[in-house]
């Protein structure tokens, strides 16, 4: 079953390089890139089983608006849903749910397994590129978190007595590079070497 | 040495074997004298012998698992099936002829768990005595269904020189299951010559039949002795003997109230006269039953009656004499209008329905119940189909398609009897069955299960399957609840689906074929159809959470004044001004605050905005006056305020923050401020202290500006560097004039120490964004614009406070 091939292996933003806009956009803070991540599985879940529900009746000329309508139906309800339950989370991830109507890791799955492939399998599919992606989202926002902010969920992780203070100008500080997206670039780029490094070696 | 003898042995009686065949094999070839007799032979051979030639009929099946061992899998999966028809058919035969008033009460007392049902069935050696019933029921018929059926098989087979086939082995078997244990064996044996005949071989044999053939044998049985296979007297061997028995034991019981031998299906099968009220009024009246579903209607009416007939009962504990009389005095003298030849059957079925002794769903689960051998427990039959599916053999589809017509048909008619007037009460009782029930009663398992989904007879594509089960379904419903001649639906539906079959099969290929050429109508088509679906599916989604989104944004809209307020905190606790310094707090009630962190709910932020804020007017002279006072819708105000911002408005919007007192002077004031960002309209709240000039805090919290650049703004830690600058802006010597001083705070690009260094007027300035100075430019010019028509407020409390 291509569940778990797709969290690892097969994994959308570190093997396929898919959905690294909202990737750099979206991982300040963990908690806000697991909402991310959850809403991507939400997403590519039930798109590809509406998808693949529908794969025999969809008509070819239109094939790609169609699953565009039914991504975005998802999205919608997705937002919508935060708006109402998570007002202040929906603001931090502002245009950035929109958005997963084109992030390719959706139509990736949609273009790639659900058209061909019987519901339950596709319904996993889905649910494993949105998990792979949601992994790596919260690698990297927790990275961000913890070395941007000293947090993790909100919560501190390294003490304030370890900081540096006027008296002791030498001590920890919080690195301000985390803080802006270009560290999420450097932190998948590490991600995929690693991948690629493990890959290698187990190939031979 | 045991081993290789036993080795030897095998080998030794296999190869015999293997010869003696050749030879008849060799006897029987074409042209010699017993060549009729070779279809025998080769039966024979197929059953010891792997089968080495094609398949000429459907199921055309080449694999490892032929047709041969195919048939042998769905005997396997008729175990459970058998097994328990063996016991449970000893068991109620054991109960209902002893004739013993003890040991029915015993049994019946024992159906309620199944601890009481082992230690009744352990106590002197009834499970032996049981199970040698069993038997003596089971195995004659199953034994005349093997040889008759056989016997004609195997003369067709000689006579038109066609295999014999394996198939038979299930017919037999499948056939001796749908059978009642009354029915005497010469019927049984009719019952199968003819149906074989008609149904298969006149067809041309196996794989050629149209219907079922073990169903077609039960049909010709049921329409040649209708009164065997109706289901009235379906327990022991001996119909007399249980009629005598049951006589004698119920010899002191009311009749009604007697122990009957009908099978729980039969009590379904009451006329719609019997109404719901009736049943109901029955079912009042048993041990245990506290309330019925018609209650309401029902009590007015008994009290009614009892008044005008002077009897002094309580619903629930009437008296058979006046039930009855209650029952059956028509309608338009107060009484419930029964027929009285319904009477007995209204109180069958009321028993039935509120699950008095026996008839709990549980047993009818289990197959603790009367009815043909193999159809009593739910659970064997749910056995056989998790095995039939496992190996393939049996279509899940089919089962699911009929157990879903037959659920959702089930429900079609309850539907009516919920919502009609008066609760129902005057709908037929009959409609109103719970519909899981009817899938506990009766053939519908087995049916579904064992006969639906015979390969031969039933349609083979995919789609045609569900519509093929959903038939069956809806037509084993339609005839068990609107036929009053049958009661159960069953075996007349399958045979019916099994007649459509073929034409379902027609219908979905061309429907099949058709589907993958899209005509310009048919994308049309479809668009329109995906847009409509999508479109409902959103409206639907937007008017679930419309209510929640608002309240959410309110919510969010009283957090955020009061962060510029500086009565919340971003950390989520609550806080107090003391001494110069803001202290976490926490809310106990009614608004008030007291010292302590805490995290805030959204009842606690309402609760404190409630106490702590006032929306107040001020007007163009920069007198404060209210929205009472002026008659101005609050809601209205803050809309129009937000579409066409402060430029333009007569009275100007503004919340008063009350101190911890909860009463006036105010000790600061919530200016709403609007602008233009860099993509839309921004919305915020500055809050000045009553001096008029310093700004307590500020908050954004309406914006589309860009997440990490623009979308700053909203972050706490640029928010926090506006606390304590000021509003009026100095000119280049430092000097402030309230009449014409800019008001506003600047932003500047970059740091403000490093663009103003200690001049003045960094006392105004706020550091910028990096990245996002148009946002920074679209901030100031809000704040600009926002404050402007408040200078002659602001000049009035400057003044106030010197």
């Amino acid at each position: 079953m291509g569940f778990k091939e797709q969290l690892f292996e097969k994994n959308q933003i570190l093997v396929a390089i898919l959905g690294i806009c909202s990737a750099l956009g979206v991982t300040t803070r963990l908690h806000i890139a697991l909402t991310m991540g959850a809403s991507v599985v939400f997403v590519t879940g039930f798109s590809s089983l509406f998808i693949s529900l529908l794969r025999r009746h969809i008509p070819d000329s239109v094939r790609i608006i169609t699953e565009l309508t039914i991504i975005s139906l998802f999205v919608i309800i997705v937002d919508q849903f935060l708006k109402a339950y998570f007002l202040p989370l929906s603001k931090v991830l502002s245009v950035f749910v929109g958005l997963i109507i084109t992030n390719c890791l959706v139509m990736g799955r949609a273009e790639a397994f659900a058209k061909n492939n019987p519901p339950l399998p596709s319904f996993l599919d889905g649910v494993g590129a949105g998990l792979g992606y949601a992994i790596v989202l919260a690698i990297v926002g927790g990275i961000r978190e913890l070395f941007g902010f000293g947090e993790l969920f909100g919560y501190r992780i390294i003490p304030l007595s370890w900081y540096a203070t006027a008296d002791h100008p030498d001590l920890y500080r919080n690195i301000g590079l985390m803080y802006i997206p270009p560290s999420a670039f450097f932190i998948l780029a590490m991600l995929i070497w690693g991948v690629n490094r493990y890959k290698m070696k187990r190939e031979g | 040495m045991l081993g290789f003898l036993k080795n030897f042995m095998e080998i030794e009686m296999k190869n015999l074997l293997r010869k003696s065949l050749d030879a008849q094999l060799a006897a029987t070839e074409e042209g010699k004298p017993l060549a009729r007799l070779r279809p025998l032979v080769e039966a024979v051979d197929h059953f010891f012998f792997e089968v080495v030639e094609e398949t000429p009929g459907p199921p055309h099946i080449r694999d490892a698992v032929n047709t041969k061992r195919w048939m042998s899998l769905v005997v396997v999966s008729l175990i459970p099936v058998i097994l328990w028809a063996l016991w449970n058919t000893g068991l109620q035969k054991l109960v209902y002829t002893s004739g013993d008033r003890e040991l029915m009460r015993d049994f019946f007392a024992s159906s309620h768990s199944l601890s009481a049902y082992f230690d009744f069935v352990a106590k002197e050696g009834r499970w032996w005595s049981a199970l040698l019933y069993g038997l003596g029921a089971f195995i004659p018929i199953m034994l005349v269904s093997y040889v008759v059926g056989g016997i004609v098989e195997v003369v067709f087979a000689c006579v038109r020189r066609h295999p014999i086939s394996e198939g038979f082995l299930v017919t037999g078997m499948l056939y001796a299951l749908i059978l009642p244990p009354t029915l005497p064996l010469w019927m049984a044996a009719l019952g199968i010559a003819t149906g074989i005949i008609i149904s298969k071989e006149l067809f041309g044999g196996v794989g050629r039949n149209i219907v079922n053939p073990a169903l077609c044998c039960r049909l010709i049985l049921f329409f040649a002795f209708p009164a065997q296979m109706t289901g009235d007297i379906w327990v022991g061997t001996n119909p007399y003997v249980v009629r005598e028995a049951l006589l004698k034991v119920n010899k002191d019981i009311p009749a009604v109230d007697g122990y009957t031998q009908a099978t729980p299906l039969k009590r379904v099968n009451v006329g719609i006269d019997v109404e719901r009220i009736h049943v109901d009024a029955i079912a009042a009246q048993f041990p245990g039953v506290q309330k019925v579903s018609t209650q309401d209607v029902l009590e007015p009416m008994w009290a009614k009656w009892a008044k005008s007939h002077d009897v002094d009962e309580e619903l629930g504990a009437i008296s058979q004499k006046n039930l009855r009389q209650f029952l059956i005095t028509p309608k338009e003298a107060g009484g419930l209008g029964l027929l009285a030849e319904d009477y007995e059957g209204a109180w069958k079925l009321a028993s039935l329905q509120y699950e008095q002794g026996v008839l709990t769903d549980w047993n009818f689960f289990l197959g603790n119940k009367l009815g043909c051998f193999g159809e009593t427990s739910t659970l064997a039959c749910l056995l056989g189909a998790i095995f039939l599916v496992w190996t393939g053999i049996g279509s899940w589809k089919t089962m699911a398609a009929v157990l879903l017509g037959a659920l959702s048909t089930a429900f079609l008619f309850e539907l009516p009897s919920l919502f009609a007037e008066n609760q129902g009460a005057f709908s037929p009782a009959l409609f109103a069955i719970p519909a899981y029930k009817h899938l506990l009663l009766g053939g519908l398992a087995f049916g579904a299960v064992f006969m639906a989904t015979d390969p031969v007879s039933s349609p083979t594509l995919s789609a045609s399957k569900w519509i093929y089960g959903i038939l069956i379904g809806f037509l084993t419903i339609i005839i068990r609840t609107v036929n009053p001649a049958f009661p159960e639906g069953v075996m007349l539906a399958i045979i019916l689906g099994n007649v459509a079959a073929p034409l379902i099969d027609h219908g979905v290929s061309r429907w099949y074929r058709r589907r993958h050429s899209f005509t310009a109508l048919g994308t049309l088509g479809f668009i329109a159809a995906l847009s409509i679906v999508a479109a409902l599916v959103l409206s639907l989604v937007s008017g679930m959470l419309k209510e929640r989104q608002e309240y959410a944004k309110e919510l969010d809209r009283s957090r955020q004044l009061l962060l510029s307020a500086r009565i919340y905190s971003p950390k989520g606790y609550l806080q107090l001004y003391r001494d110069g310094e803001y202290l976490p707090a926490h809310h106990v009630g009614e608004g008030k605050l007291l010292l302590g962190e805490k995290r805030a709910t959204d009842a606690d932020i309402f609760a404190v905005y409630q106490r702590h804020v006032r929306p107040i007017l001020v007007d163009l002279g920069g007198r404060k006056t209210t929205y009472e006072k002026q008659q101005i819708s609050m809601e209205k105000h803050l809309k129009e305020w937000k579409k066409t911002g402060s430029g333009e408005l007569e009275y100007l919007p503004l919340f008063g923050i009350l101190p911890e007192s909860g009463q006036e002077p105010f000790v600061s004031y919530v200016v709403p401020v609007s602008g233009y960002g860099l993509w839309d309209r921004i919305y915020g709240y500055i809050c000045i202290n009553n001096d008029g000039k310093t700004v307590c805090g500020i908050a954004w919290y309406d914006h589309q500006e860009t997440p990490g650049l623009g979308g700053e703004i909203a972050s706490y830690d640029w928010q926090k560097q506006f606390s304590g600058k000021q509003i009026f802006q100095c000119d280049e010597e430092g000097n402030i004039d309230i009449e014409t001083s800019p008001l506003g705070i600047s932003v500047v690009k970059g740091k403000v120490e490093d663009v103003l260094g200690d001049s003045e007027k960094r006392k105004s300035a706020v550091d910028g964004i990096s990245g996002a100075t148009l946002t920074g430019n679209g901030v100031m010019r809000a704040y600009k614009d926002s404050l402007e028509p408040y200078r002659p407020f602001f000049k009035r409390l400057t003044q106030d406070g010197e």
